[in-house]
């Protein structure tokens, strides 16, 4: 998604929570200077002092429930929005936010959550939209490694043993920890080509991995699916297996990989068409300020030239293996130019 | 040059064949000879839905199978499977969109990952699409030229017309087409005239199928299989264009939208990257972030600035686009280019007619399975004789079969099988 730039009094933007959301931050931006401030034992000041000494001018907290009123007042910038990126369930925890959130309030300007709202505490919340936690695809592989045949399970959505086993003789498996690292994870889904998931709620709603395996070119595998609204499309993106067939249906990518390449390019394509970070952070402070003030944010807009793309003759045949400098040539670099 | 571009049904109004028939038509003009090939003989309606369609010269596939082309194209992805028919020195597909999102059918999805699986010349609009192609047949050559404006059916106005009064909304697309997202559209629409925003609705659609929508129980003015050369007159009636279709390949509605000086709002779907930006010439949200259209509409609605700003931004979009014939030529550029250099992969001719024959021939299973109900058994057993057999295998499960089966030895078993297929085969 391709958005407006940015008011040029928006230069510096902090991103704020537990070292585990570093992977749903953008290690850069086109339309920002951005920086992710890591909270450590739940000592917050600390992260919040160190982003107002770098001067963030808008300020993007993880867990927003987390924070005291004394601690919300101090989240520097002209602009702050908490994101909820699992869902509440304590009427305590939207009681708080409330008290922290609103355009009077010295906290939070605005929060997301992740999906609809379900209970009417939620509903009178300043909810700004609906985002569950993206992905940075900057972090990921900059193409599909369609080579890669390796198998991951993790250890909490795994098949059963008996079918684990089964897999075994089809192909080398790798268990991911529950307890592995934010780094450990992202060495597991390089090395892989698929995601085997099995799980009975609804994928990416508690759990990023599925997201962030397709954000990887990975071939996500399971017996359930997305949240219907996410529009990740079964056997187009990935593959909804719910039968408990797994031996049948790992074989199958086997013995005929080249019918499951189109799976793999079009949920990498998909996360960065829907779920990029970069982008979705951005209309999430575009529209932070677009809805609080109009008329101020039509004042701010700086003057544009129409974004029509140069016209492109023959692309030649690509004759360098599948990945990277390819993709990144067609779409990325387009995507990062602002206007 | 000689080009056949093979079709599906091109005498029916689709945003498809009128990307088909512009560069038809205009290779034409410029001296080139552009042939439709049909799966069979067409029968066009009058008044036309394109004007040019009568001007193409036609074919049947049967009738081009002694024709030597150039270059032939497949469009849709079934006519992929038809190329092998025609002699061409090139062998391409014109690829809209990835067609496989279009079915919820499994077999179909596969059938249509196939096209993609030989080094053709590959002729594609999006960015997402060369990315998508490229990655997955790196063997063979695309040519990526983004679709025209049509100035002649969409000519840019001078400015975004004045209204005053209730923002007016337009919903565009065929009812019955899932990913359309038309019914989810008009749902959108009536929550909103539920939360109060104020608004107009009309509905272009190609086939309404019938429906006669309501939105905050007022009718919603539908304007019903329209030419395309006066499709630019229903755009410039209405100020903003909702479309939250699923599935795009370049996403052409916008663009004729903003030739009018209207603005749109849709999904982040396949295609807007080419020349949509959110917050300068257009708003787009996630389809999980589907509620926020209500705010936009609400916004649109109360704030005439911003409406304007997005208006004004569109039509800008709109006059600086690329038009059919600086496509086109690029296209014949592209295609001279090869043909002067020789190149040809019409050495792809017999895999084509293999694939051709399994996909044939698996569709025909599929089609008899499914004749045949869920059964498993064997596709060309009519359904009368599935309930005899049926029938048989219970009877050989029941008790005193099965008691009889232990007595007899399995070397008589055996010999007995034997002796009665002989006699039976």
């Amino acid at each position: 998604m391709r958005i407006h730039p940015p008011s040029p009094t928006l230069q510096r933007v902090a991103f704020v929570g537990e070292p585990a959301f570093e992977p749903h931050v953008p290690v850069q931006a086109a339309w920002a200077q951005v920086r992710f401030f890591p909270v450590t034992a739940g000592q917050w000041e600390p992260a919040l002092d160190e982003a107002r000494a770098w001067g963030a001018n808008a300020t993007l907290v993880f867990r927003p429930q987390d924070l005291t009123p004394e601690q919300a007042a101090r989240v520097p910038g002209t602009m702050s929005v908490g994101i909820i990126p699992a869902p509440l369930f304590s009427t305590e925890e939207a009681q708080k936010l409330a008290s922290l959130s609103g355009p009077d309030a010295k906290g939070f300007r605005w929060l997301t959550y992740l999906e609809t709202p379900a209970s009417p505490e939620l509903s009178r919340l300043p909810l700004l939209q609906t985002l569950p936690l993206p992905v940075d695809t900057a972090r990921c592989p900059s193409g599909p490694r369609l080579d890669l045949r390796r198998m991951l399970v993790p250890d909490w959505a795994s098949p059963s043993p008996e079918a684990l086993e089964l897999l075994r003789k089809l192909g080398p498996v790798d268990v991911l920890s529950s307890h592995a690292t934010p780094e450990e994870v992202t060495q597991a889904l390089e090395k892989a080509g698929t995601l085997v998931y099995a799980s009975r709620d609804l994928m990416g709603r508690f759990d990023p991995l599925p997201l962030l395996a397709m954000a990887h070119g990975l071939l996500v595998v399971a017996d359930t699916v997305f949240p219907g609204d996410w529009n990740i499309e079964p056997e187009d993106e990935f593959l909804y297996r719910p039968d408990g067939q797994w031996g049948r249906s790992l074989d199958e990518v086997f013995r005929m990989p080249v019918s499951f390449r189109a799976v793999r390019i079009r949920a990498w394509q998909k996360m960065r068409e829907a779920f990029d970070a970069s982008a979705c952070f951005q209309r999430v402070l575009h529209d932070a300020y677009l809805f609080a003030d109009p008329v101020a944010h039509l004042a701010s807009l700086a003057p544009t030239r129409p974004p029509v793309a140069v016209p492109v003759a023959v692309e030649a045949s690509v004759p360098e293996a599948l990945g990277a400098e390819k993709v990144q040539r067609l779409t990325r670099a387009r995507a990062a130019v602002t206007h | 040059m000689k080009i056949g571009f093979l079709v599906g049904d091109i005498a029916n109004i689709s945003g498809g064949s009128n990307v088909i028939l512009e560069y038809a038509s205009r290779l034409q003009d410029l001296g080139h000879e552009a042939v439709l090939i049909t799966p069979g003989p067409v029968k066009l309606t009058y008044p036309l839905w394109h004007p040019r369609l009568a001007d193409l010269p036609r074919r049947s596939v049967a009738e081009a199978e002694g024709e030597s082309f150039d270059f032939a194209l497949a469009t849709w992805w079934i006519t992929f499977y038809d190329l092998w028919r025609v002699n061409a020195r090139v062998y391409g597909y014109l690829n809209q969109s990835l067609e496989s999102r279009f079915h919820a059918e499994r077999h179909y999805k596969l059938l249509n990952r196939q096209t993609y699986s030989l080094p053709l010349l590959f002729v594609t609009e999006a960015k997402w699409l060369v990315e998508f192609i490229q990655t997955l047949q790196p063997e063979g050559r695309t040519l990526y030229v983004q679709n025209g404006l049509s100035r002649e059916h969409f000519p840019c106005v001078q400015a975004p017309p004045k209204r005053d009064g209730k923002l007016r909304v337009l919903v565009e697309g065929p009812w019955g087409v899932g990913f359309k997202g038309v019914p989810e559209t008009f749902e959108v629409l009536e929550l909103a005239a539920k939360e109060g925003v104020q608004f107009e609705t009309g509905w272009l659609a190609s086939s309404s199928g019938g429906q006669k929508p309501t939105v905050g129980g007022q009718p919603v003015q539908v304007h019903e299989r329209i030419p395309i050369n006066q499709v630019h007159q229903v755009y410039g009636q209405y100020d903003v264009l909702l479309k939250l279709s699923r599935v795009e390949g370049m996403f052409g509605p916008p663009l004729e939208m903003f030739s009018q000086g209207g603005t749109a709002i849709t999904y982040t779907v396949t295609g807007t990257d080419e020349y949509m930006v959110h917050g300068q010439n257009s708003l787009m949200v996630e389809p999980y972030n589907h509620r926020q259209i209500v705010q936009f509409l609400r916004l649109l609605s109360t704030q005439p600035a911003y409406l304007a700003h997005l208006r004004a931004n569109a039509l800008a979009t709109a006059k600086a686009f690329t038009d059919w014939e600086s496509s086109t030529r690029q296209v014949a550029t592209g295609l001279e280019a090869l043909h002067t250099e020789g190149w040809t992969n019409s050495h792809l001719r017999p895999a084509l007619a293999a694939m051709s024959s399994m996909h044939g021939h698996w569709l025909d299973d599929v089609w008899r399975a499914e004749r045949g109900g869920s059964s498993p058994l064997h596709p060309y057993v009519g359904p009368g004789e599935q309930v005899l057999l049926e029938r048989y295998r219970q009877f050989k499960k029941s008790r005193p079969v099965r008691a009889l089966q232990k007595l007899v030895s399995d070397d008589l078993k055996k010999s007995l099988r034997a002796r009665l297929t002989r006699v039976l085969s």
